[in-house]
């Protein structure tokens, strides 16, 4: 068995595609990537950008990546967040999601867009409390 | 248990026995027939992204020159076309014209699915797949109504199909590389001892439960006991850096591919991420289609009168 030059040349324009151009751009892009998911050292201690909703009795719900920037992606709804704090829109997107949520819930009355502090390590030891609160915007939920 | 042990073997003895053309075209048929449902079972979120806001547009990739999303009805007329022209992939039916639309159209609807703010790693490997297979000749054997081809013409030597399996062998590696690259680059020494893969199990189950999603029930218990991750970590840098050698040698290939298998479940065991291209092992079949690198050597591409004829994996 031989191998081709055609093999050699689209091997070597694909190793400089999917591998040295993203690694010396240091690129997240689609589909050649640096692929840096997981290779971040985050710390015990992490700033993590949600969502929330408020009931009435003050209480804390989790609203799922559907309510926050309906999809069924976690990735995609953190993304959302992240991206709306970075270009100062998370007063649209605090309405965006209190419209949602109207839809489907009557037990919230206000949406909250944080970024919370957390040592996620003590997180599984029980500590579940976040260290700090950065809230980036507030509103309520119609009704 | 033994019978199922013994299955595998004896698939790859079957697939070693067929001619490159049909292994290129087994390979259309599996990787289409993915990509294909992967597009029918996602079509309701993929239907919904035309709905979002305006404001959420960040075209990536191909689409990095558009300002502003696409109207709603071009990416609808597009997942149709991708969704009709997968069925005709699949088939191997005018492959030179769906082979090319299917591989494009993938490209346009997963680049414009990851152009709302959130770029997945997921789709990066299939859609190279998908592209190499759609324009290669894979449509030259396995196809539906067609049991008794005509022998072509002009008589295609084994090495034109097997560039194309060659190609998505090494897209399968360097990915690997590329990421076992970053670990060393961005997590350095701390990633070899596991402080940094214990961290990233702890910071993505909380992010996932305070955004409300499914997080791993394992989770708490690694995070409690990263004695385990001072194995898996540098094993998994290990593994991702040798991913090349993967193209070397059949025994190097069998080692490696069952190490990032394992990897894999581990991901979906302690992060509950689903890589399932990878999981079903479809990401690795070119490395099982191929010709081992230390087998071969480097020859011009001529076309040849002989007939394409089976070679034995070594």
């Amino acid at each position: 068995m031989r191998i081709s030059k055609r093999t050699v040349v689209v091997g070597s324009l694909l190793v400089i595609f999917l591998g040295v151009f993203p690694m010396v751009a240091e690129r997240d892009s689609y589909p050649h990537s640096h692929l840096p998911m997981f290779s971040i050292n985050r710390g015990e201690i992490a700033r993590i950008d949600t969502a929330i909703g408020i009931t009435e009795e003050n209480t804390v719900i989790r609203l799922g990546p559907r309510l926050i920037a309906n999809t069924d992606e976690v990735v995609m709804a953190k993304d959302a967040i992240v991206n709306a704090i970075r270009r100062k829109t998370t007063q649209q997107l605090c309405r965006e999601i209190a419209e949602r949520v109207s839809i489907t819930r009557d037990d919230l009355r206000e949406i909250q867009i944080n970024t919370d502090l957390y040592n996620t390590v003590e997180w599984f030891k029980g500590n579940r409390n976040p260290i700090q609160i950065e809230r980036h915007a507030t509103c309520e939920v119609g009704k | 248990m033994n019978c199922q042990i013994k299955a595998l073997p004896t698939a790859i003895t079957r697939i070693s026995r067929l001619t490159d053309q049909k292994r290129l075209a087994f390979l259309r048929i599996i990787i289409g027939s993915y990509a294909t449902l992967f597009c029918l079972v996602r079509l309701p979120h993929l239907w919904n992204t035309t709905s979002y806001p305006q404001h959420r547009w960040e075209g990536i990739g191909v689409l990095s020159w558009l300002q502003d999303a696409p109207s709603p009805w071009i990416f609808r007329s597009i997942l149709i076309i991708c969704l009709a022209s997968g069925i005709v992939f699949i088939s191997g039916r005018y492959f030179r014209i769906t082979g090319p639309v299917f591989a494009l159209a993938f490209l346009a609807i997963s680049t414009f699915r990851f152009s709302w703010g959130s770029v997945l790693h997921t789709e990066h490997l299939l859609v190279i797949h998908v592209l190499v297979i759609g324009f290669s000749a894979a449509g030259d054997a396995f196809v539906l109504g067609k049991q008794k081809r005509r022998r072509p013409t002009h008589v295609v030597q084994s090495r034109d199909y097997m560039w194309a399996i060659h190609i998505a062998a090494f897209a399968t590696v360097i990915g690997y590389f590329v990421s076992g690259v970053a670990k060393v680059r961005y997590g350095g020494w701390d990633w070899i001892t596991g402080d940094v893969l214990r961290n990233q199990i702890a910071f993505d189950n909380v992010r996932k439960i305070v955004l409300g999603d499914i997080h791993s029930p394992l989770a708490g218990w690694i995070v409690r006991n990263p004695l385990l991750l001072t194995v898996f970590a540098p094993v998994t840098v290990i593994l991702e850096l040798a991913a090349p050698l993967a193209l070397l040698h059949r025994g190097m290939r069998n080692v490696w591919v069952a190490g990032v298998w394992l990897f894999h479940v581990g991901v979906l065991a302690f992060m509950a991420i689903l890589f399932p291209y990878q999981l079903l092992a479809i990401a690795y079949l070119p490395l099982f289609m191929m010709t081992p690198l230390l087998s071969i050597r480097l020859t011009r591409s001529e076309p040849s009168h002989l007939p394409a004829q089976p070679h034995q994996l070594h």
